[in-house]
């Protein structure tokens, strides 16, 4: 891939590295800042993408150190966030009986990795993680894209590493819950 | 009967199945935990799905 080319399909996945910089990060003037360094770091990097991965896999690469610069510099408000987050009650009684057994049996997902073949799945998924309070969806990102550990994530948050479990589990419950109703329902009913 | 304090109910599971993820459960939670999921098809489809949605959500932008 010549120089030109290279800038071309760099900049072409800008769309994309938007939308996984505001699923993280949830707010967009850091998201668009996170974005346009990649951008940057990308170019300036462009002689050392010796084309053995995706392109896209590398520009993700260093956009998620650039989310973690992001973090940092926004230390404080994330802390608030958290904070106030964490201090939410969220008991799920709807899917719990009162002696704590589940009301409903969950679905059936079959085969779910199968998922990963279709593009409409990974939609659906952002969207899941969209649609929970930000601070939420942070840490839960944290977790599990970031992939950092808990005690990293308390530190980064500001939280203690209960509320972080606790919020963990709130983000899971959710998201299963989403991707049931939205995803596999629908599949099974297709 | 005498085995009662080793059972937990799936709200309490769900939340070391999630735990799990996070953190090395202590050997009395993880003997609760794989009691229940032994006797429980309901958790253990839910315990299936969190490590889906692990999985799924490491694969956003790669």
């Amino acid at each position: 891939m010549n120089a030109e080319s290279l800038q071309q399909a760099v900049a072409e996945l800008r769309p994309t590295l938007l939308r996984i910089a505001r699923l993280q990060l949830r707010n967009d003037a850091w998201a668009e800042d996170a974005v346009s360094e990649t951008l940057v770091s990308a170019l300036e990097a462009a002689d050392r993408f010796a084309g053995q991965s995706q392109l896209k896999t590398w520009v993700v690469g260093i956009l998620k150190h650039k989310i973690i610069d992001q973090f940092r510099r926004g230390g404080r408000e994330v802390s608030i966030e958290a904070a106030a987050e964490a201090a939410q009650v969220e008991t799920f009684d709807e899917l719990f009986t009162q002696d704590g057994h589940r009301v409903n049996e969950p679905l059936n997902w079959g085969d779910p990795e199968a998922a990963y073949s279709r593009v409409q799945f990974f939609d659906i998924l952002q969207m899941c993680v969209e649609e929970l309070p930000a601070a939420l969806a942070r840490v839960f990102m944290m977790r599990e894209w970031l992939e950092w550990d808990t005690g990293q994530i308390c530190k980064e948050a500001g939280i203690s590493a209960t509320n972080c479990f606790v919020m963990l589990h709130r983000a899971r419950m959710r998201l299963r819950e989403c991707l049931e109703i939205r995803w596999f329902a629908r599949e099974s009913a297709a | 009967m005498r085995v009662r304090w080793l059972r937990i109910t799936c709200r309490q599971a769900q939340v070391l199945l999630s735990e799990g993820q996070d953190r090395g459960l202590g050997p009395l939670e993880t003997l609760r935990l794989r009691l229940h999921l032994t006797a429980c098809d309901w958790c253990s489809k839910v315990a299936r799905h969190f490590r889906f949605i692990s999985q799924a959500v490491r694969r956003i932008g790669s």
